[in-house]
């Protein structure tokens, strides 16, 4: 994690910088939390990443314009910060680049996806922690668009500017990563002896 | 699945994502309106999106993490 340099110099921060720390970046620290969480599966990590994206925040505050979108930049820095610490930990020459996994360009918007459409009651029993450990099995491109715009309600082209991808590549990864997700809970629902009735 | 059904399907993904323009969200309501597996897919779609909002375990950041970087950003004032 990159820390602070006691040597280095670091200039005041001005009212206005003060201000938008306590105004727009922390209030959204529990919700950039919620995603490293659920990015890295664990807690430790997690602490990491958010202080990180902080330190990143706080070095950067003279460049942020003041109501512009807090939420959506922290959350960029985040990303940024998780594909940088896969990086270190895997340090296999010939490993899958998680940055491939998460910005690559799946344009597959005219492509034929099963869609998969479950009945509510064939899921509703599920407790939050199957529903949260659905979610983390499914790959992390997909896990990222589903925080991303199911829990955390951006927008397209918000998780477009987040991840860097094109927003067609955004709807088209949502659809597949929905589906991917659904097949999941029923799996865990027919671990718990739900029957699926159409079948 | 045929062709229209896997159209419908993601026009529907686009119309619960407030994705469709103005026209197209009017016509993707007729559309829904004029077939009861259509208003039934919209229903369970809609479910999963709330159910996956609701249940999913939310995780707040420590009350430590949070002094901690507030003690970053104004230490750095010292």
């Amino acid at each position: 994690m990159e820390e602070f340099n006691e040597n280095e110099k670091h200039r005041e921060a001005t009212p206005e910088e003060i201000q938008i720390f306590e105004t727009e970046l922390m209030p959204q620290i529990d919700a950039l939390y919620n995603f490293a969480y659920h990015l890295c599966y664990n807690e430790a990590d997690a602490n990491d990443l958010v202080q990180e994206a902080y330190l990143k925040a706080f070095k950067y505050i003279d460049k942020y314009k003041s109501g512009t979108n807090p939420k959506a930049w922290l959350f960029r820095i985040v990303k940024n910060a998780f594909i940088n610490a896969y990086r270190k930990k895997s340090k296999a020459p010939k490993s899958v680049d998680i940055e491939e996994f998460i910005t690559f360009h799946d344009t597959d918007e005219g492509s034929y996806v099963e869609h998969v459409n479950l009945e509510t009651d064939f899921y509703h029993d599920l407790m939050g922690d199957e529903v949260t450990a659905a979610l983390n099995s499914l790959k992390v491109e997909f896990k990222t668009v589903i925080l991303l715009c199911d829990v955390e309600g951006f927008s397209y082209d918000e998780i477009a500017e987040i991840i860097d991808i094109p927003v067609g590549t955004v709807r088209s990864r949502l659809f597949r990563a929905r589906n991917a997700l659904k097949e999941k809970l029923k799996e865990y629902a027919e671990q718990h002896g739900f029957k699926d009735k159409r079948t | 699945m045929e062709p229209n059904k896997n159209k419908f399907n993601r026009r529907m993904s686009l119309f619960l994502d407030g994705a469709l323009s103005e026209d197209d969200r009017a016509q993707f309501i007729n559309e829904v309106n004029a077939s009861d597996q259509n208003k039934e897919n919209l229903v369970n779609e809609r479910a999963f999106r709330s159910f996956l909002k609701n249940k999913l375990t939310r995780k707040t950041a420590s009350q430590s993490i949070k002094n901690s970087i507030r003690d970053s950003f104004y230490g750095r004032q010292g």
